[in-house]
């Protein structure tokens, strides 16, 4: 499981990684003659041919892969076709931004998803659980911006109480990660909830409260545990899914992280950018998988049994 | 003033089943007092289940006690608070469960689940120290091996015998007075069943626990049980000490159970007895007594009036029968009946087989699974060199424990699994390619143990059952004309063709599969354990239906089961497996008079009745006295050791 | 038994109801369009609810009702384009892995697990920036990145409906792969996978909406919900039911799918009970 993960990351990411390399020497248009015309130049000619070298564009496409892989082995990324900077620096200044958000995100959604789904599972079918089902249900289905719009009407236009847009200060981040951590959270914790409700018809909860233990410690100590063992695995996609939504998010919110530097380089088509943030969230995902397999085996003594399971 | 340990008094149980209620017990009364056990037998959706969970208080959210009253120890226990209750559970009643892999949570040490009895209990601190000296004792008084090390073990590193230990263990660790026991070694193979029943009459014994025993097993109310309980459709239908009631039961529901058990000692040439008909399903009672549509005995009288709801008749030890007629008339009646088979004629000449020529032989067959990751390679031999031949007509049946190989080597014989050595010949023809192997397979009719499984639930039974057929390219005609055929065979009615699997019962979706395997007019049919999911009284049913089948149609059978009496009755040739090897090949009649291997002889002595309780040893015998023959009489008077 | 059905049964009605609705809306958008989408009244900018406008006007004087019934047809048409594009691609790839297994299994999980690793919504984000922006090639970043989950899904389910007996009892019987794939495993992996179409119809919308917002989506002055979400928000202070009529527009159509697919899952998914 674990080495299976370890030996399918670093292939993926050369896949992906050539993959927007592929995808970049398919671009329908003349990549120099934008960028001439977006510094305010003429496009002749020689100023794109020139141009053409100075981006690297007249050679090969593996040629040029092979290079920016053996940089990016070095950390270097190449620099933005667009402000000229090294591409590394331009990352390294959004990912503390990012790393907020999408932590403060997760804690939100972890404690949601906690707390509304073991609630909801003890109170079955009472009305605490048809409320935290129906919430959950909207908070489900609401997009993302459009909860962003929402949380900024009340919360800033109308009643004034976080600041609009920005960043620098913790009020800064609550409203961003609240839209974030609640999506997520309400989705989850209606998964945990009909995990836990599975855990507590079985056979060794039946066991553990014949021992005599209460419906509720029988709940914390047998079934959370059991229940717990899908959302874990699941909160590896649910990292991917959260630096996806910071896309939306951090443009919403004018966060100065690494979703809003992908957006504006691909509105300015600055592939060395765009090719850097995709390495970045490949490897930053990569990490997340290895942590979520390490905790699964924690949880779940059968993972080494598993392994060498026939399948005949 | 002295009472009984529990007593219940018309205790009646419903669940709340999409918009009705559906009562699962009716008014059902019994007691069991201080170190005595209590054997409830009944078939499944007899109730025995949530008449159980109810006396523990865990009867689930759709369930509802609606009268009756529970006294253990002289308290009601019946509609307790929770709080209440939560004092109860472990200290003063415990539980086991079916299936121990289950009963245990899988992601806690052993140690971790046993210590959480001790630490619930005590408020203040507590000596981590003396709770483990408390666990290793406990788990040495049920007998499990190495205990220091099984504390830190999880239970799917252990095997469900060991399993089962612990729970009992864990079970006693509240020194409870009452141990609930839940068809406790149904799950386990043979040698572990006889097992864990002997524990279980040694720890009652010792501390003096009284026991309530669910289950469907006679054999096992015989080794443990000082009373006995019958139920069916959720009410009591005989209640007694446990010798009286299998030696002379007085219902009829009661006999014909007995008499459909199979034995160790039953004469071959006579169909098992079977009840005809099914059990009903909770909620869809028939009016009057329950049991008269499937009654020998039954008269006008039983449709209209509901015996088992009155009229019981008290006798000695507290003893009643639930039946209209008078004891003497049944009597009568019953002794009249004998209970005989469905079927008249004798069954002649099934050994034929013996000179019968070779159908299928299997030459040194061999399939071994890769397994681990590449850090730890290993070879699973899951079938290991084995070697016999299936003559025309012969029913071979394979024996072993779960896990033996039994299922892996007909899956190989037929080519599912692709063989690591070994030939299979059919009709004198080696097996070479995968096209002979599928020319082989598709002449061959299968059952599987699981026959609602079996069927896709998308398609009506007729379609299922014609589908061979029709990947045979039958014209419609000759399809419909066949299916007819078929369902004669079996005897299912034809308008059960445009029905769903789902709507019909176990047996009869048996019945069906057996319909589909003879669909391609098979020479051989293989059977894997094709009536271990069913009741008793059905299995019976089933069991006669394929010898009928193999004697008018002449079609060899491989008969795998873990059932040696079902075994020795059914088979001509027997094939013992233990750990993907062949230990012992031999003749059914010399098997089991002179098993030469010795697992093979620890196997069959895990079937014969043991000297748990002396006064009952020999009743399931006593049921079929008359037709006993001298040698197996010789089998079941041997002796044994009482603890395995 | 009658009393339970109609119980269960409301809520899918409803979400039905609600599906049909919207569909006969997208579909007939020119015909129930009282004005033209994308002309704006400069003179009529930022005009409240009223007879003549139902849903008020925007800040070009663009009637918000007809734009959230062209909006409809651009964001509903799409993302069941988007499902039929992946349940396509995915459902046979993963009935193809799961029956057959083996090495072809091994080919197609690997480009899976590649594809599923990485957060889909990034993928299709850098692919539009490469491939520029606009709704149809949204539409195959969208495409390209999520018929691998269906593609698992229908493979577990596949394998779970494999290894159950009534499908080795018809390849027993002689049965051939395809005659199996088309007879036993489709109709038992069907009703899972209308589940599946349902919750990712909703997932659809909700991405395609949020892709416009970016301006990644369809391009102005076409009418779009997430877009109007966007163009409504300098506005959204003193001028809330800008916002208020697509936001419900969006969350009405994604719960009604939401509760389609759950309602199904209720129905089929634990065991089936005809």
């Amino acid at each position: 499981m674990i080495i299976k993960r370890i030996l399918i990351l670093p292939v993926l990411l050369l896949v992906i990684s050539f993959l927007t390399f592929l995808l970049t020497s398919i671009v329908p248009g003349d990549i120099a003659e934008g960028i001439i015309l977006k510094q305010g130049g003429q496009p002749t000619e020689e100023t794109v041919a020139a141009m053409n070298e100075q981006l690297g564009l007249d050679r090969g496409l593996f040629a040029r892969y092979g290079q920016w892989l053996i940089q990016a082995l070095q950390l270097d990324l190449g620099t933005s076709w667009v402000s000229g900077e090294p591409v590394a620096k331009e990352l390294a200044e959004r990912i503390v931004p990012t790393l907020w958000l999408t932590s403060a995100s997760l804690v939100i959604s972890v404690l949601i998803t906690m707390f509304f789904g073991t609630a909801a599972a003890y109170f079955r079918d009472t009305a605490v659980d048809k409320a935290i089902l129906g919430f959950s249900l909207i908070m489900n289905c609401i997009p993302e911006f459009l909860l962003a719009f929402i949380l900024l009407f009340f919360f800033a236009y109308k009643w004034d109480i976080f600041p609009l847009v920005g960043y620098g200060s913790l009020e800064h981040l609550i409203l961003p990660s609240l839209v974030l951590g609640f999506g997520i959270g309400a989705g989850k914790a209606r998964l945990l909830r009909s995990s836990i409700l599975d855990a507590m018809n079985s056979n060794y909860v039946a066991m553990a409260r014949a021992k005599g233990l209460t419906k509720w410690q029988a709940l914390k100590k047998h079934a959370l545990r059991n229940a717990l063992i899908p959302i874990v695995t699941s909160f590896g996609s649910t990292v991917g899914f959260l630096l996806g939504g910071s896309v939306i998010i951090e443009n919403i919110f004018n966060w100065p992280g690494l979703g809003r530097l992908a957006l504006q380089a691909i509105n300015s088509r600055d592939i060395p950018v765009l090719q850097g943030y995709v390495l970045f969230a490949t490897v930053f995902i990569i990490g997340i998988y290895l942590i979520v397999d390490l905790l699964y085996m924690l949880i779940d003594p059968r993972v080494y049994a598993k392994r060498s399971n026939i399948h005949g | 003033m002295k009472h009984p340990l529990l007593e219940v008094e018309n205790l009646s149980v419903s669940y709340q089943m999409e918009n009705k209620r559906v009562q699962v017990v009716r008014d059902l009364s019994f007691s069991i007092d201080r170190g005595e056990t209590l054997a409830i037998v009944g078939e499944s959706g007899s109730g025995k289940t949530a008449t159980a969970l109810s006396i523990i208080g865990l009867l689930p959210d759709n369930g509802k006690i609606d009268k009756g009253k529970i006294y253990f120890d002289g308290k009601q226990l019946a509609g307790q608070t929770e709080k209440e209750w939560v004092e109860i559970r472990g200290k003063k009643i415990a539980m086991i469960m079916q299936d121990p892999m289950s009963a245990l949570n899988p992601v806690l040490t052993i140690g971790r689940q046993m210590e959480e009895v001790f630490l619930l209990r005590r408020k203040e601190k507590v000596n981590k120290k003396r709770i483990r000296q408390e666990c290793l004792s406990l788990l040495g008084l049920v007998g499990v091996t190495e205990p220091e090390l099984r504390l830190n073990q999880y239970p799917h590193e252990l095997s469900g015998g060991i399993l089962q230990r612990i729970t009992i263990a864990i079970a006693l660790a509240g020194k409870p007075d009452l141990l609930i026991a839940d068809e406790p070694t149904t799950a386990l193979d043979g040698i572990i069943k006889k097992q864990i029943l002997s524990l279980l009459a040694d720890l009652q014994k010792q501390l003096n626990l009284s026991i309530l025993l669910i289950t469907h097993d006679l054999a096992e109310t015989a080794t443990l049980a000082d009373k006995v309980l019958v139920l069916y459709a959720g009410k009591a239908v005989e209640y007694g000490k446990a010798d009286l009631v299998l030696k002379e039961p007085q219902h009829p529901y009661t006999k014909s159970l007995l008499k459909a058990v199979p034995t160790m000692d039953l004469d071959k040439n006579i169909p098992l007895f079977a009840l005809k008909g099914q059990p009903p399903k909770p909620g869809h009672l028939p009016p009057g007594c329950a049991f008269h549509p499937r009654c020998p005995i039954a008269e006008e009288k039983c449709k209209k009036d509901d015996a088992l709801n009155g009229l019981k008749e008290p006798g000695p030890y507290g003893r009643y029968v639930s039946c209209i007629r008078p004891k003497e008339e049944r009597k009568k009646l019953l002794s009249a009946i004998k209970l005989k088979p469905e079927r008249s004629s004798k069954i002649t000449n099934i050994f034929s087989g013996e000179n019968g020529a070779p159908i299928l032989e299997i030459h040194d067959l061999k399939k071994h699974f890769k397994a681990g990751n590449f850090l730890s390679r290993k070879v699973i031999k899951a079938v290991d060199g084995i070697s016999f031949t299936v003559n025309s007509g012969q029913i071979t049946a394979i024996v072993g424990e779960s896990g033996s190989g039994k299922s892996t080597l007909w899956k190989t014989i037929v080519g599912l699994h692709q063989a690591t050595g070994g030939e299979v010949y059919y009709l004198g023809k080696k097996l070479k390619t995968m096209k002979d192997k599928r020319a082989f397979y598709q002449q061959v009719g299968f059952v599987f143990q699981n026959a609602s499984a079996s069927f896709n639930p998308r398609m009506t039974v007729g379609e299922s059952i014609l589908e061979p057929l029709r990947a045979a390219k039958w014209n419609p005609k000759e399809r419909n004309g066949r299916l007819e055929r078929l369902f004669e065979l079996v005897g299912l009615p034809m308008e059960k063709r445009n029905a769903y699997p789902n709507e019909l019962s176990g047996g009869q979706q048996q019945r069906a599969a057996i319909a589909r395997a003879l669909s391609v007019n098979p020479k051989i049919m293989i059977l894997d354990e094709p009536v271990s999911s069913l009741d008793v009284s059905i299995q019976a049913q089933i069991i006669n239906l394929l010898k009928e089948l193999q004697e008018k149609l002449q079609i060899s059978m491989l008969f795998i089961s873990h059932d040696l009496p079902l075994v020795r009755y059914f088979a001509d040739q027997v094939l013992v497996m233990h750990h993907g090897k062949l230990v012992e090949r031999a003749k059914c009649e010399e098997l089991f008079a002179h098993p030469t291997h010795p697992y093979s002889e620890k196997l069959i002595r895990a079937f014969l009745p043991s000297e748990e309780k002396n006064k009952t040893v020999h009743l399931l015998c006593h049921s079929s006295h008359s037709e006993m023959s001298g040698k197996s009489l010789q089998n079941r008077e041997r002796t044994l050791p009482s603890k395995v | 038994m009658a009393d339970v059905k109609k119980k269960m049964n409301v809520g899918l009605l409803l979400s039905v109801a609600t599906i049909a609705c919207l569909f006969l809306a997208a579909i007939f958008a020119h015909w129930l369009a009282p004005y033209d989408p994308n002309a704006g009244e400069l003179s009529e900018r930022l005009l409240p609810p009223s007879k003549e406008h139902w849903f008020g006007t925007d800040h070009l004087g663009r009637d918000v009702f007809s734009r959230i019934l062209f909006g409809a047809r651009t964001t509903f048409l799409v993302a069941i384009l988007i499902t039929v594009g992946c349940f396509v691609i995915g459902t046979a790839a993963g009935v193809t892995a799961g029956y057959f297994g083996g090495w072809i299994d091994g080919m197609i999980m690997r480009a899976v697990d590649l594809l599923s690793a990485f957060p889909g919504r990034i993928l299709a984000l850098v692919i539009v920036g490469i491939i520029g922006p606009g709704l149809m090639n949204l539409a195959i970043a969208m495409i390209f990145t999520s018929w691998v989950g269906f593609a698992r899904i229908v493979r577990g389910v596949t394998l779970s409906v494999r290894e159950r007996e009534f499908v080795l009892a018809a390849k027993l019987y002689g049965l051939g792969n395809q005659k199996i794939m088309y007879k036993h495993l489709l109709p038992n992996v069907l009703p899972q996978l209308l589940v599946v179409i349902a919750l990712n119809t909703s997932w659809y919308m909700t991405a395609l909406s949020g892709f416009s917002l970016l301006g990644l989506g369809i391009e102005a002055p076409h009418a779009e919900w997430g877009m109007m979400i966007s163009e409504a928000r300098p506005y959204m202070r003193d001028y809330g039911y800008l916002l208020f009529f697509p936001s419900m527009a969006i969350m009405i159509a994604v719960t009604a799918f939401t509760i389609l697919g759950e309602k199904l899952r209720d129905r089929f998914d634990p065991n089936f009970h005809r």
